[in-house]
Formats: structure tokens, sequence, C-alpha cells
């Protein structure tokens, strides 16, 4: 079913309605036959499943790299770890697909407590120009408590219920981790990123380029997050210190402020939305160049205000007990500050 | 609790990196403000323990760059990986020299930037008022930032070029995100150009402008660490794989 699905894409692609492409764009019908010759070239009509489990014992460390696959880490009891390794292939004959598998190697190893398995290519002469279209996936049972690196180039990762230090990052794919204990890293280049249930002993970094960043129920000393297109959204977080930034996406905070906490948002396009809880309160500097800033809080102002009686663009004052610092900025998007 | 505006005046008086204009207005302020005198006695006791702390790690790709940099000049080999192709630490440590030449000029545009006031005056007077700047003293300082600007800027036109040969390196979806996401930042840092050219003196559009600049280096550094991280999970073809996968 899954190889005929581009088939039938494209087909339907280059069949009657295409006719007035070919009397109009014939440039377009070139470069849809030029993907059809590029699927015929893969031809991957077989595929091949190799399932085995590895058990890394004693450990109290574990690193899981992954060149094309999902990562999933669950937790588990005891001082052992149990990876269950599916690898798959796909090429244009049965036997094409079984050399493939057999080109792939899946290496662990346990040294002093470190665990580590990842996966390994071939580098010789006879696969170098080849495709090599061999994914595999982990699915990881490791200790509540230990120290987990696990990346990926081209898959997802998911991480549960770890409260060891926890390092997660994949290139393409979305990150989602709960119930984490010590997470530090969290990122991804073209997947969201998604951490919940979580209380972070320490600081948190997490970003991604064009994914979202979301954090909701979760308990840091200090946020440091990013996205360059998406958005950063932190709901019912409690942090002394949050650093978020995007340039196009929006960045919204909904939680209590802590005292003394600090709090910089800085968006280009992005709206920048803040929910404050009841109770405490906070010195607001709030700048847009072309936004707009509203808030629904009283907010005592001082010094210059900015454009009184017009859209306001900046806005600095006290709410409260003014015992947080909130710091928004952003240049053509709006700032809107509200009660929860 | 201190005013919201002199905090990094503050800051920057307990660092002692203020400049001279701005240390006559904030002593100017603390002569008459109880609060700020009591945060600058707190931030210059913080800056005496912060003295005694020990030093933070850098991030990952400061290693990547610095080991770049160490095996380019044979100072370090790597037993288990094999060494990537010459052209790629070659690369890598312009890379890594770029970020220095970029890290020098964004420290010398923020010192600059914060000299000059967020309002300047319409027109220069004969005797202006004690801290605010005279028409020469701003007009030196918009030069001094556009000429750091340009240098900031051809900067990151090299590193552009290291991270373009990377990109053309890797599977053709991540390097798609990734032009994507660089051109949504320089969209981003034409429209703060155009605006800075619109209104000099205007502080918010200025320190936008140079946000997007060090976001954009962030991104170009990480692109290029990318690439090489992807060179050590496979270093014959990493970026096939990825693209490959089904």
């Amino acid at each position: 079913m899954r190889g005929l699905f581009p088939v039938a894409l494209v087909l339907v692609a280059v069949a009657a309605p295409q006719v007035v492409d070919a009397q109009v764009y014939p440039e377009r019908i070139a470069v849809k036959i030029k993907r059809v010759e590029a699927y015929q070239r893969r031809g991957e009509r077989a595929e091949q499943t190799e399932r085995k489990t590895v058990q890394l014992s004693g450990i109290t460390s574990l690193d899981v790299g992954n060149i094309s696959g999902d990562i999933t880490v669950t937790r588990g009891s005891g001082s052992d770890a149990t990876i269950e390794v599916i690898k798959t292939a796909r090429a244009g004959s049965d036997q094409a697909a079984r050399e493939m598998l057999q080109s792939v190697e899946v290496v662990s190893s346990t040294r002093s407590g470190r665990g580590d398995i990842h996966v390994q290519y071939p580098n010789d002469s006879v696969w170098r120009h080849r495709n090599v279209n061999v994914s595999v996936t982990f699915n990881v049972t490791a200790p509540a408590g230990v120290r987990l690196s696990a990346k990926s180039v081209s898959g997802s990762i998911k991480v549960s219920d770890i409260k060891g230090e926890l390092s997660v990052e994949t290139v393409s794919g979305n990150v989602r981790v709960a119930s984490a204990g010590r997470l530090a890293t969290a990122k991804s280049i073209s997947g969201n990123v998604e951490v919940v249930d979580t209380q972070v002993d320490g600081a948190l970094e997490a970003s991604s380029v064009s994914g979202n960043v979301i954090l909701h129920r979760l308990n840091a000393r200090r946020l440091d997050l990013g996205s360059v297109s998406g958005d950063v959204r932190l709901l019912d977080i409690q942090s002394d210190r949050v650093d978020a930034q995007s340039i196009s996406g929006t960045i919204e905070f909904s939680g209590a402020l802590a005292r003394n906490g600090r709090y910089d948002l800085k968006s280009h396009s992005g709206e920048i939305r803040v929910t404050v809880a009841a109770g405490g309160g906070f010195e607001l500097n709030a700048t847009s160049f072309s936004g707009e800033v509203r808030s629904e809080l009283p907010i005592t102002t001082h010094g210059v205000e900015g454009d009184r009686g017009r859209r306001r663009r900046t806005l600095s004052g006290t709410y409260g007990d003014g015992s947080a610092v909130l710091d928004l900025t952003t240049f053509s998007g709006s700032i809107v500050i509200t009660k929860k | 609790m201190p005013c919201a505006r002199y905090i990094t005046s503050l800051q920057e008086l307990a660092d002692g990196t203020i400049g001279s204009i701005r240390r006559a207005e904030v002593e100017q302020h603390l002569e008459t403000c109880e609060d700020c005198r009591a945060a600058l006695a707190d931030l210059e006791k913080i800056r005496d323990a912060a003295a005694s702390l020990d030093e933070l790690q850098p991030p990952e790709r400061v290693w990547l760059q610095i080991a770049g940099r160490l095996r380019q000049e044979g100072r370090i080999q790597e037993a288990a990986a094999p060494a990537p192709p010459r052209r790629y630490l070659h690369a890598f440590a312009l890379a890594a020299a770029l970020v220095i030449a970029i890290g020098g000029s964004l420290l010398f545009i923020a010192s600059r930037n914060r000299q000059v006031p967020a309002t300047a005056p319409a027109t220069a007077t004969a005797t202006p008022p004690t801290g605010v700047p005279d028409a020469a003293e701003v007009q030196a300082a918009a030069t001094a930032v556009e000429e750091a600007q340009q240098k900031l800027e051809a900067a990151i036109g090299r590193l552009q070029q290291v991270a373009d040969a990377s990109l053309q390196a890797m599977d053709p979806k991540t390097a798609a995100t990734l032009q994507k996401n660089i051109g949504i930042i320089d969209q981003a840092i034409a429209e703060e150009r155009a605006a800075v050219k619109a209104e000099p003196m205007n502080v918010p559009a200025r320190e936008s402008l140079f946000e997007a600049l060090k976001r954009k280096v962030v991104l170009l550094q990480d692109t290029i660490a990318l690439m090489n991280e992807m060179r050590k999970g496979n270093p014959s073809g990493a970026a096939e794989i990825v693209g490959g996968k089904g």
C-alpha cells in the first residue's frame, strides 16, 4: 500500500487533466516525468524487517544514536536497559532489501556503567554511492534515573518518566518529553519540541528552527527557548528566568511570575501574549516598533509612555508589587498582556 | 525596586562598561534615587561574588568549532572517526574565525548602541543639558554603528558561503527547511534595516536589527555544526541516507 501511494500520485499528476498543462506549460510535464523516472530508479517495492532485543546491564548513563528512524524511551525498573531494535530496509527486490538490511549494523556496548547503542551505516566502496534505504526504530526501556542522551538525524524522539539528566536532539522529526526530572536540552531543526508535566532541576534549553516549542505544566529554574518560524508557547509555567525568542512566530506565556523573576520575550513579527496569574506583580518594559502594546492590567506608568492617545507602541511601568521584570520586545507584532 | 529605565545603565555601571555620557546621566539620577543606589550596591556585590564562581561550560557548537580548528592545525586526532574531507575542515576553521570576528563586532556595536539615547534631540542646541549628547557625538556614534554593522554583515556573508556549502551536502528536505528559515531571518533583517535607515536613532529598531543578525549567525553556525555531526554519524553520506528514508 505504502509503495502504491506515490505511484498513484504520479499517475494522477501526469494523467488526463494535465493535457491542459502540456499545452500551456510543457516544462511542467518535464518536471513530472523526472519525478516518475526518479521513482522508477528507486523502485522500492520490497521491504525486509529484522527485530532483535539488546540488553545493557548495570548502566547509569545511556547514549542512543540513530540516523533514520524513531526513538522511544520509557521507564523501566532495576538498572538494566532493554532495547527493541527494528530495522527495515526497502529496495527493488527482496534480495537487495536483505543485503541492504545486513549492511546496516546496530552497535551496542557497556563500559563502566555507560551504555551506548547506535547505528552504523556502511562505509565501504560497495555501498558508498548507493542509496541505503534502511531505517531503524529503537524502543528503549531504561532505568528511571539513567542519564540519557538520545539523538536522531531523521526521526522523532519520545521520552517519558526518565528522571536522570536528559538531552534529546533530532534534525528532522518531533521531540516530545513527558514527566522528566532533569531535562537539559530538547532540540529539533524541522519538528516540534514539546515538553509536558516536567519538573526541571536546573536550566532547560529548547529550540526548533521551523517547528513550535511548546512547554506545558513545567517548572524550571531557567528556560532558554527559541524558534525561527515556529511559535514558542509556555503554558502553566513556573520559572525564575525565561528567555524566549522567535523571528516570525508568536510567543505566548501563561503562568505565575516568580518574585524577582525575569522574563525576556522577543519576536520580530509575531505577537507576544502574556497571561499573568493573579497575585504578585511586575515591572514592565514593552516595546513594539510598528505594532501595538495593550494591557488589560492596570499598569502604573513612569518615564516616557510614548504615543499617548494613538496606538501605544511602548509601555513601561509597574503592576502590583513589581517584584518580577517583564521585558517584551517585538518589531512589527503586537504585545498583549492579560489576566488569567 | 530600581527604576526600570535605569536597570541596564546600573548593570553597565557595575560592570564598568557604561559610556561617559550615560554615566553622567545615571550618576545624576543616583543622587536622588535611593532604590537605584541600593540596586547598584547589590549589583556590585553580585559582580564580586560572580568573579569567584566556577566558569560555565560553553555550548557544544563552540567545542565543535574549536575542535575543527585544532584538527586543522594537527594538534588533535580522533581515533575512531574518519577525518572529514579537507575542504570541510577548512570551512569550519573559517567559520570559527568569522564567529570570533562577528562576536567582536557585536560587542562593539552593543557598546556603541547603548551610548546613544533613545530619543535624539531634533535640533542641536548651543549648550546641551548635562547628560544629553550633542549632534556631533550622535553623528559619530551613528557612523561607528554603521561601520560596525557593515563589517558584521560582510562577515555574515562569508559565513553564509560556508553554510551554503554545507546545505548542498545535506538531504534536500533539511536543506530546504534551513534555507527557508535563513530567508525568514533575512526578511526580518531587511525590514529592520529599512526601519533603522528611516529612524537611525530608534533604539528598538536597532536592537531588533542586531538581534536578528545575531540569530542569523547562530543559525549559520548550527547549520555548519549540524553537517559536521551528520558526517560523524555516517561519513560516507548521512545526507543521502536521511534523504532516502521512506
